[in-house]
């Protein structure tokens, strides 16, 4: 786990941004499951978890003074798009809006870059607001699926 | 998804299911919060490999509302013929005798498919799970930071 960057929210919080490149191994996996499960059950989410990118997964986070997870961006690398791709991104409601994902975003963007990626990419239910407006953080909405029901966003890096 | 067997408990009819892969919503949902509990209290085993959840298999108990109570998640490997038990999920509402169906039915399952052996890895700390894997008549092979368990079937 490496510490990428300490800075204050706009609640006058600190806040530290962290990376590790293996999602099982950090801190973020007990909130990561948690999460999927809230968005499971409001139907945000496909019904998979990414079991089987679980072990290759890196993620970007944001944590408070006394280690909670405040925000956290799990990505792969996925070589054939050659890009970051979002498995699953968050911000606890109180944090939102208060930079926290952008500068978790930022720093998601910056590793997929020295990864060799060009572009971010995640997927996104069209009704899952806290996310999109995680991800329109730095990209844009390049695609939305035929039922209207996804996005697909995307941007260069 | 499959219908296994029904049973009556406490004035009311409590039905298993099987399935291969975590596709139902309550399930999945249900599953992840209980490897958040795990994680939260530490009892996850050093080394556990979620990839193996992708493909697992399911047997869990529901109630007269179709309400999710707990199950078992499993992974069974033919060549090696042996079953390891992934996960015991639950809620406040699943007992030890719907656990005890559940585990008989995943020895069936496990049987069905030559299986000889079934395998339990659980944090040593974990003494809610050790005591009913125990009961359940597996036994203690190995001790170091996790035990496994092994049962013949």
């Amino acid at each position: 786990m490496i510490l990428l960057e300490k800075t204050v929210s706009k609640l006058d919080q600190d806040i530290s941004i962290w990376y590790s490149d293996n999602v099982t191994k950090s801190r973020t996996l007990s909130a990561v499951f948690k999460k999927y499960s809230e968005l499971v059950e409001t139907n945000l989410v496909p019904l998979q978890f990414f079991w089987n990118k679980l072990d290759s997964s890196r993620v970007v986070w944001a944590e408070d003074s006394s280690g909670n997870i405040l925000s956290a961006i799990v990505f792969e690398l996925n070589k054939a798009w050659q890009a970051g791709y979002i498995l699953l991104a968050f911000t606890e409601p109180a944090q939102q809006n208060q930079g926290v994902s952008k500068a978790c975003f930022k720093h998601y963007m910056r590793q997929s870059k020295a990864a060799g990626m060009v572009r971010t990419l995640g997927i996104v239910n069209i009704n899952n607001q806290d996310t999109i407006v995680t991800h329109k953080t730095g990209e844009r909405k390049g695609w939305a699926g035929g039922d209207a029901c996804f996005l697909l966003l995307t941007k260069r890096i | 998804m499959n219908h296994l067997t029904s049973i009556s408990h406490l004035n009311q009819t409590i039905d298993f299911w099987h399935s291969v892969g975590i596709n139902d919503k309550q399930l999945l949902s249900l599953i992840l919060r209980n490897y958040s509990q795990l994680l939260d209290q530490d009892f996850i085993v050093p080394g556990a490999v979620y990839e193996k959840l992708d493909k697992a298999e399911v047997i869990w108990a529901t109630d007269h509302a179709n309400k999710v109570l707990g199950g078992i998640c499993y992974h069974l490997d033919s060549s090696m013929q042996i079953a390891n038990i992934l996960l015991n999920f639950s809620t406040t509402e699943f007992d030890l005798e719907m656990h005890k169906t559940c585990h008989a039915q995943f020895e069936l399952k496990s049987k069905e498919k030559h299986i000889v052996t079934l395998v339990y890895t659980v944090h040593s700390n974990n003494e809610t799970e050790m005591s009913r894997a125990k009961e359940l008549g597996m036994k203690p092979t190995y001790c170091y930071l996790s035990q496994t368990l092994l049962k013949d079937i």
